[in-house]
Formats: structure tokens, C-alpha cells, sequence
């Protein structure tokens, strides 16, 4: 994508982003003048920026919002709720063509938006509708579409027939004088096909074609050409323009079945006095250099409007303290203007009426000495000689178009970056994400890189007998493996995002959301500054939002109903974090009516997830717990916020994927208090490796509760399964070779007994027997990819040291 | 080589700008706003200041007054505002400003008011 392009998209989420969260703010404390500045500086650079790119959607919507905060800064309009849901809507508004320009950008021109011209029309009426006066913008600077846009700001580069002549070459000028003079009749035509043309079998080159041989003829386009892909070929956007030596009434003849589409006009009546017409160019001459002859329409424009300020700056009576400095700047400005137009300031007396102006405090003297200069004229005295270039036109459209100068000039510009770009005031850097999985994945291998020294140092000692050499290989190994870890611990902090990236978006949505139900709430943020590991971050996003949703929606009362419970009619939600040794603890609160385990048990029975006897066993905290369980919700209706089909079940295993855990406590009628505990990374991983069948598969730490011995004479089978008591506590067992289907027994030891690897998933225990349990390691866990990632049984593959593949097992899903 | 100081806060604006600038083979500097375009000052003064009107902690009006009074060599400046009122451009030249160009200014036209403002031929 275009980097400017991609930058306003990057900038323009931050912009939207702060602007929400001073909406808030401000919502919270309407009377800080501060904070309005800030927010109409915000929207109002944001509509700068857009006005960068031809999205006339988004720059309307913007402006109407930059103009009503201009009266809120100006104290014309009051802030007030109403006008703070307007402008979040017009804002969200914004975000949404943000992204669907970052979506659809391929080019790096942004994607046509004009679909939603609507919304802009109506966003922007509505924000204007909040204005004390309301004034009715006129049609050309808020024009209704974009359309009519593009059309206004390309009507005036077309030339008018008036000055048709001065911009024809001065070869084909002048011997249209001559055959003037002579009496020929010359006749201009213009000629612009219907867009639908084609389909009319109408052939405009054709038509063109069939006219004598014209004396100067030009094609064009009506409209700048779109970029290739957007090109619809079978639209006519051509302009034929051509002048000949024919009569009128030929050429109306000639264009009889389209006569709206053509526009004639007999020259000999046009044509100015040639003689005059002569002198003129003549004087024009005589005062410009020919140099100047060769200027752009730009640099005209800027010479004029450089000198035209001058002469402004110049006559300003203010008298400041630091006059020099303004004179000065001016004299600067005049002798770089003169420098640039080949000419030695020095020898025009700049440099003297500068001196004058600085002793005397004045502008005058500068003023006079601009007077005294003969300066280029706005317009230029002859166009440029393309008159050879014009005949082969015609036959190549897209090779020379009617305004070739500005053409060039505006081709998107090279942001070329140099090495001396002076980027010392950049602190911040922000790195495309798969950059950083790059680096991520290359520390990874580095990591296991490494392991192979110790099997090096192993085999150095033990086969050739080198115990000198293989205690250096260690030596060095343990310095690449500190560097490594280093690294690695680096890495990590790179991609560590703090919390309130999941965060910021619960003030607007707890309003939203409150207001939607008619609650009050109160949102208390703690340690949004926490930190973890990016994915981690991101998984949290949609269980964390359905979570709040659920405490607003089902936790928190009615202010009526609050009041009648004796609580403060404002309902009260936290939202905390922060880091407990390796983990990241995410915490929310709220004092509403809590869950009442009589009617999760109730409830529970009635959807058949719990039997009657279950019914009756259960603890309070159990029954809670049950919501967790598939299926189950609480709900009495399903509501337009929570109720979207989305169980707690799926949030637990939301964040169960990320080996996080969540758990529930609440009390009836004094609130619910949700932990979710999540690990800071993932990108590494501890296993412990087992051996069955001859294999070796690695089963995640925070798995396993325990590994022990098992006598195969206390195993007992219990209901057709295998169980064993370990400390009091019936365990069930099942052998990993039936788990994976592999057609061997277990092997035990010497004394008979089995391997057993304890596993803990939620609350249950169970025993996994294997053959042997080994050393722990860490790993860089890869996802299996491509047709083995449907097997749902392990978690992953990871490299060993030595070179092998050791998958890992996913203890959950196996079972 | 000659060098450009663009001050803007919006980083959109200083990229367009720094690659206008750049292709045409400008050193171009940057600031967030007047205050840090101040401190730039220290390593010279600069040949052309690209201004942005409205930033925080110091605007480009506050700027360019700081600029003019400072007894250096005093480059043109170019005032880029998203105003079009008349007002605003005369607060502009009675500010320090040299000439005053509205947003979004297309790069052939401001590349066309950087080489005169900086003395380099337009052809």
C-alpha cells in the first residue's frame, strides 16, 4: 500500500481513537476548555488529513464535525449528551470507511466510498443541525457528492473557447491568421461523445475520421483517467477538439444524429484582430524574458502569489518588536524569487532597498523597489510549443492528453527515505506485526539451535573420547544460551502490548451499553498499563467484552431496583489487571445482584445437564460453576446485548486456548467477582517429555498435577474403568497406547509398576499411564499445520535438540 | 543541500510533505510542533519553514514570531493552513509568515512555491 496512505490510516485510528476517549472525558467534566481544544484540534487534523485523499465521504462528515466543535470551543453550542452520541456516531462513522479503505486499497489510491454518501449526507446534517445557526453550507463547498466534485475542480482546466486561440501553438496560430487574412473559412469544433456511446453504435474516432484533414486537432479526456484496473473501457470520457478549414454548416451536417454533443464555432467571426492579436504578443515579449516563457502554470501561480503576499506582509502597519525579522524574511523570500527566475539579486538592488527598509523600520522602501521590477504575468504569454507532439496525439489517447504538464506533475511522489533522514525525534516505532513473528520464529529456531550443543558435547566425550573438547563445547554453550535467552526475553518485551489496548474500549461500550438498558454505571479501570504477550491480548478481547456485556446486562440492577435493595441507585463495575509472577490476573467486579446457585441448579436440571442426584450433592460453588457448562445461560430472555447465542462456555474455552483459566465467585445480591488468570507469554513452553510405545510426546506442564509409580496390582477396574486411589482420592486411569491406538501393553519396571502421569483439567484429575516420564524442556510450541491440523489431540510439534520432532499432547481434547 | 523544516502535528501531513520535498531532492527536517521546531533551530537556522497553523503547546502563529525575532538568518516561510478565510491570512503575514496555502496543497503546486521560495530554477 501507499505509505502515505497507509500512514493516514494508522494516524487516523489513533485520532479516532483519542477523540472517543475525550468525548468521554468530557462527558464526565463538560466544562474543561482544554479538553475541548484538544478534541477540535483532533478532528480538525483529521480533516486535514483526509483532505489529502480524494474521499469526499469522509472529509464532509469531518468537517460538519470540526465545525460544530468549533462552536463548542466558541461557546455558540453547549456540549451535551445529544451531541456527544453524534458526534461518537459520526466518528464510528469515520472508522468504518477507515476500515473498509485500509480493506480495499490494493493500489494505493483509496477505494471509491461513494456508497455511503448517504450516511455522509445524513451524518453531516445531523451534526449541522446541532449548530446554533445551522447555516446552509452553499452546494460548491459541500457538494453533495462525489460526483460533482471531481466535475467541479476539472471544469477549470478546460480551456474556453474565448482563449482558444492563445492556447494553440504558435505554428498552427499563425497560419490560421494567414488563412484567415485569405478568406478561408475556418471552423473550431469540439466534440464530446456520450459516456454511453459505444452502446449506441455510435464511433466517434470514426466520425472524426471522416472530416478532412483538420489543421490542429487535439484529443483528451473530460474527466483525470481513473487508475488502470478502475478503467471502464467501455465508457467514453473522450473530447475531440479540431480545427478546420470547412464551413459550418458541414461540420452540423456531419454531426446531425448528435447534435447536443458537438459545439461549432465559425473562427472568422472568433478571431480577434490580427494585427492587435500580433502586437500583443509582440509587447508580451518584449516585457518577459524568454526564459520565463517556459514556466509552469504552478510556478506562475506561485511567483504571483509570492510577490502579491510580499507586498501584503509589506503594507501591514502593526509594527511588531521584531520588524527586522519580518523584513529580513522578506528580503529572503524576493531574492530566493529572483534567484529562481535566473536572475542575480545583487544586481537589482535588492540587497539596498532591504538596508533602507531595516534603517528606517519600515516597509516602504522594499515596497518601492517591488514596484520598480518588471515581474512574469500570471498567465503566460504563449503556450507551450507542442504542436508536433498534438498531430501524432490524436492517433495514441493515452500518450499526450490535453494537459500534459500537470499531468507529470502530479503523479504520486517517491517517499523515498535517505540515510542522513534525521529521525532522532522518533521514539516510538511501529513495526508491522509479521516482522516481529519473524523474529519470533528465528529466535525460536535459534533456541533449539542451540540445544544440539550439549548432544555435541555428549557424543565428543562418550565416542571420540575428547573430554578436553566436549567441556569447551559446554563452556560455549552456555554463553550462546544466555545470549539466546536474552534475546528471546527481548523479543518478547517487543511484542508485549499493555492491556489497555483491550481496555480502552469499555468506557464507550459501558456507556452504550448502560444507556441502551437504563442502568447507571460507574466503569472503575485499574492497571491498564499490565503487560502481555500480544496474542494473549488479543484473545482476551472477545470473552473480556462478553464478560462486561453479561455484568451490565444480567449482573447489574435498575437504579429503581437498586434503591429498592438499599444500594446506591449507580451500579458499580471494576475492571482491574495486573501481573502475579508469570501471570497476568484480569479482574471483573460489579456489586449487582450475583448469581444465585438455587436457580443454577434449577435451571441446570431443567436443561438436563445435571441428573437428580448431582442436584443434591452440589455445593454452592459447584452449581455456579455450572454456567460454565455447554448449553447453559441464564437469561430469561434473550436480550439484544449478551444474548447472542454465546454461552460462558464459550468464553472459558475462549481462554482456556490461551492456557488461561477464569473463575466465578459470587454472592446473591452483593455482586460477582470474575479472575481470569492468563499466562504473560506463550511463546515458550514447558513440557514434559513421556515415552510410550517407543515415542516420545511432550505433555504441557501446567497440565500435570503430578507423576508417580502405580503397583499394577492397586490398579482396580471400577465401572468398566481403570481407577487407582492416590492420597485418599480415586483416580481413573487410561493408558496413552489406547488413547493414540497404538496395539502395544504398557511397559512397567522391574517391580511392576506403571508409569503414571497425573493430568488436571478443570477440577478432575486423571492418570495417564505411559511408559517412562522424562526430563522437562522448554519448547517454541508450532501449531500443526496443513492436513494434520484437524488433529485435535495434540497441541503441536516441536523441535528437539537433536534434531527430531517431538509431538505435543493436548491432555484436554485427548480425553 | 537546501534544508526544509516541516512542522505539523499530524504525521500524515509531514510524510506528504517529506515526499513531496524529498523527490525533488530536499534535506527535510521534522516537528510535531512550534515548540520542538524551536529547539530544531539549534542546528541552524533552516532555508524554508513548511507551518502548520493549529498545534499544541506552541501553534505556527507563536512559531513564526519566535522565528522572526531570533537574530539569525531568516529563511521564507510557508504557512499551511486548512482555513480559507480571510482573516487567518493576514494573522498569517502579520505573524511571520511569507505566503499562505491552503490544504491540501497538490504536490506540483507546492513544489512550484518551494523552488521559488528557496531560489531554484522552476524548469
Amino acid at each position: 500500500m501507499n505509505p502515505l496512505l497507509n500512514q493516514f490510516l494508522t494516524e487516523g485510528r489513533d485520532f479516532l481513537e483519542a477523540i472517543g476517549a475525550k468525548l468521554l472525558e468530557l462527558e464526565r467534566a463538560p466544562e474543561q476548555g482544554a479538553l475541548i481544544d484538544d478534541l477540535f484540534r483532533l478532528v480538525h487534523t483529521l480533516k486535514g488529513n483526509s483532505g489529502l485523499f480524494d474521499i469526499p465521504e469522509m472529509t464532509r462528515v469531518l468537517h460538519a464535525a470540526e465545525d460544530l466543535m468549533d462552536a463548542v470551543r466558541d461557546g455558540r453550542v453547549a456540549f451535551s449528551r445529544e451531541l456527544a452520541d453524534q458526534l461518537l456516531e459520526a466518528m464510528d462513522f469515520v472508522s468504518l470507511l477507515i476500515d473498509e479503505i485500509a480493506e480495499a486499497s490494493t493500489d494505493g489510491q483509496p477505494p471509491s466510498t461513494s456508497h455511503h454518501a448517504k450516511d455522509a449526507v445524513r451524518l453531516g446534517a445531523a451534526l449541522r443541525e446541532l449548530m446554533p445557526e445551522h447555516p446552509q453550507t452553499p452546494a460548491v463547498s459541500d457538494a453533495p457528492d462525489a460526483a460533482s466534485v471531481s466535475a467541479g475542480t476539472e471544469s477549470g482546466s478546460r480551456p474556453e473557447t474565448d482563449d482558444l486561440l492563445d492556447n494553440l501553438p504558435e505554428s498552427v496560430r499563425h497560419d490560421i491568421q494567414d488563412r484567415l487574412a485569405a478568406g478561408e473559412p475556418l471552423c473550431w469544433l469540439r466534440y464530446r461523445p456520450e459516456e454511453e456511446c459505444f452502446f449506441k453504435g455510435e464511433d466517434p474516432f470514426f466520425q472524426i475520421a471522416q472530416l478532412p484533414e483538420p489543421l490542429w486537432r487535439r484529443l483528451g479526456a473530460r474527466e483525470d483517467w481513473p487508475p488502470l484496473p478502475e478503467l471502464d473501457a467501455y465508457r467514453c470520457v473522450l473530447e475531440f477538439e479540431l480545427i478546420l478549414s470547412v464551413e459550418a454548416e458541414t461540420l452540423v451536417e456531419h454531426f446531425r444524429y448528435v447534435p447536443d454533443q458537438v459545439e461549432i464555432r465559425s473562427l472568422s467571426a472568433a478571431m480577434p484582430d490580427p494585427a492587435a492579436s500580433a502586437s500583443s504578443s509582440e509587447s508580451q515579449s518584449e516585457s518577459e524574458p524568454s526564459s520565463w516563457a517556459g514556466l509552469s502554470p504552478e510556478a506562475r501561480e506561485s511567483i504571483c502569489l509570492t510577490l502579491e503576499a510580499q507586498r501584503e506582509i509589506l503594507v501591514l502597519s502593526d509594527n511588531p518588536s521584531w520588524l527586522g525579522g519580518r523584513l529580513r524574511a522578506v528580503g529572503a523570500t524576493l531574492a530566493a524569487l529572483l534567484t529562481s527566475l535566473g536572475r542575480d539579486p545583487a544586481a537589482t538592488g535588492l540587497e539596498t532597498a532591504l538596508e533602507a527598509a531595516l534603517a528606517t523600520d519600515s516597509g516602504t522602501y522594499l515596497l518601492r523597489w517591488l514596484d520598480h521590477q518588471t515581474w512574469p504575468a500570471s498567465k503566460p504569454a504563449a503556450p507551450e510549443p507542442i504542436a508536433e507532439t498534438v498531430r501524432e496525439a490524436i492517433m495514441a489517447p493515452t500518450a499526450t492528453d490535453s494537459s500534459p504538464a500537470t499531468k507529470t506533475a502530479d503523479e504520486p511522489v517517491k517517499f523515498g527515505r535517505r540515510a542522513d533522514d534525521q529521525l532522532a525525534t522518533v521514539r516510538t516505532l511501529k513495526v508491522d506485526q509479521t516482522k516481529i513473528d519473524r523474529l519470533m520464529n528465528l529466535i525460536g529456531e535459534m533456541v533449539v539451535a542451540k540445544n544440539a550443543l550439549p548432544y555435541l558435547a555428549a557424543r565428543a566425550e562418550e565416542r571420540y573420547g575428547v573430554r578436553e573438547l566436549a567441556r569447551e563445547i559446554k563452556t560455549q554453550y552456555s554463553v550462546i544460551n544466555r545470549i539466546a535467552e536474552e534475546m528471546q526475553d527481548a523479543i518478547m518485551q517487543v511484542r508485549m502490548l499493555p492491556v489497555s489496548f483491550v481496555f480502552q474500549r469499555f468506557p464507550r461500550l459501558v456507556r452504550d451499553v448502560a444507556h441502551k438498558l437504563g442502568k447507571d454505571v460507574r466503569l472503575v479501570m485499574e492497571g491498564e498499563s499490565t503487560e502481555a504477550d500480544k496474542n494473549i491480548i488479543e484473545a482476551l478481547a472477545d470473552p473480556l467484552i462478553h464478560l462486561v456485556r453479561n455484568s451490565l446486562d444480567h449482573g447489574l440492577e435498575s437504579p429503581e431496583q437498586r434503591r429498592a435493595a438499599g444500594k446506591p441507585p449507580e451500579g458499580r463495575l471494576t475492571i482491574s489487571a495486573r501481573q502475579e509472577s508469570d501471570r497476568v490476573l484480569i479482574e471483573i467486579t460489579d456489586d449487582g445482584r450475583g448469581i444465585d446457585p438455587d436457580v443454577i441448579r434449577r435451571k441446570a436440571y431443567e436443561k438436563k445437564i445435571i441428573d437428580e442426584t448431582t442436584l443434591e450433592r452440589l455445593s454452592d460453588q459447584e452449581a455456579i460453576n455450572l454456567i460454565f457448562a455447554a448449553g447453559f445461560s441464564t437469561a430469561e430472555q434473550v436480550t439484544d446485548l449478551s444474548g447472542r447465542g454465546v454461552g460462558m462456555d464459550v468464553v472459558r474455552n475462549a481462554i482456556a486456548r490461551v492456557h488461561g483459566s477464569i473463575d466465578l465467585r459470587s454472592r446473591v445480591g452483593e455482586g460477582t467477582h470474575l479472575r481470569l488468570s492468563l499466562p504473560l507469554s506463550m511463546a515458550v513452553t514447558n513440557v514434559m517429555i513421556i515415552e510410550s510405545a517407543g515415542q516420545r510426546f511432550g505433555v504441557p506442564m501446567d497440565a500435570v498435577a503430578e507423576t508417580v509409580r502405580v503397583a499394577r496390582r492397586d490398579i482396580r477396574v471400577i465401572k468398566k474403568r481403570l481407577t487407582t486411589v492416590l492420597r485418599g482420592r480415586l483416580v481413573p486411569l487410561v493408558a496413552l497406547n489406547d488413547l493414540l491406538a497404538l496395539d502395544t501393553p504398557q511397559i512397567a519396571n522391574d517391580d511392576d509398576e506403571l508409569a503414571v502421569l497425573v493430568v488436571r483439567i478443570e477440577k478432575e484429575y486423571l492418570g495417564i499411564i505411559v511408559d517412562d516420564c522424562r526430563e522437562t524442556i522448554d519448547i517454541i510450541l508450532k501449531p500443526l499445520a496443513g492436513f494434520l491440523g484437524d488433529l485435535t489431540g495434540y497441541s503441536g510439534s516441536a523441535l528437539l535438540g537433536d534434531g527430531s520432532v517431538l509431538l505435543i499432547l493436548n491432555p484436554r481434547e485427548l480425553l | 543541500m537546501k534544508r526544509i523544516l516541516v512542522i505539523d502535528d499530524a504525521a500524515t501531513v509531514r510524510l506528504y510533505h517529506r515526499g513531496i520535498l524529498e523527490s525533488a531532492g530536499f534535506e527535510v527536517s521534522e516537528a510535531v510542533n512550534g515548540l520542538e521546531a524551536l529547539e530544531r533551530l539549534a542546528e541552524g537556522p533552516f532555508d524554508l519553514y513548511l507551518v502548520d497553523i493549529n498545534m499544541p503547546k506552541l501553534d505556527g502563529y507563536g512559531f513564526l514570531r519566535e522565528l522572526r525575532a531570533k537574530d539569525i538568518p531568516q529563511g521564507p516561510a510557508i504557512m499551511v493552513s486548512t482555513e480559507a478565510e480571510d482573516n487567518d491570512q493576514r494573522r498569517a503575514y502579520a505573524s511571520g509568515a511569507n505566503i499562505y496555502l491552503i490544504k491540501p496543497v497538490k504536490p506540483a503546486r507546492l513544489l512550484a512555491h518551494v523552488l521559488t521560495l528557496l531560489g531554484e530554477s522552476h524548469s
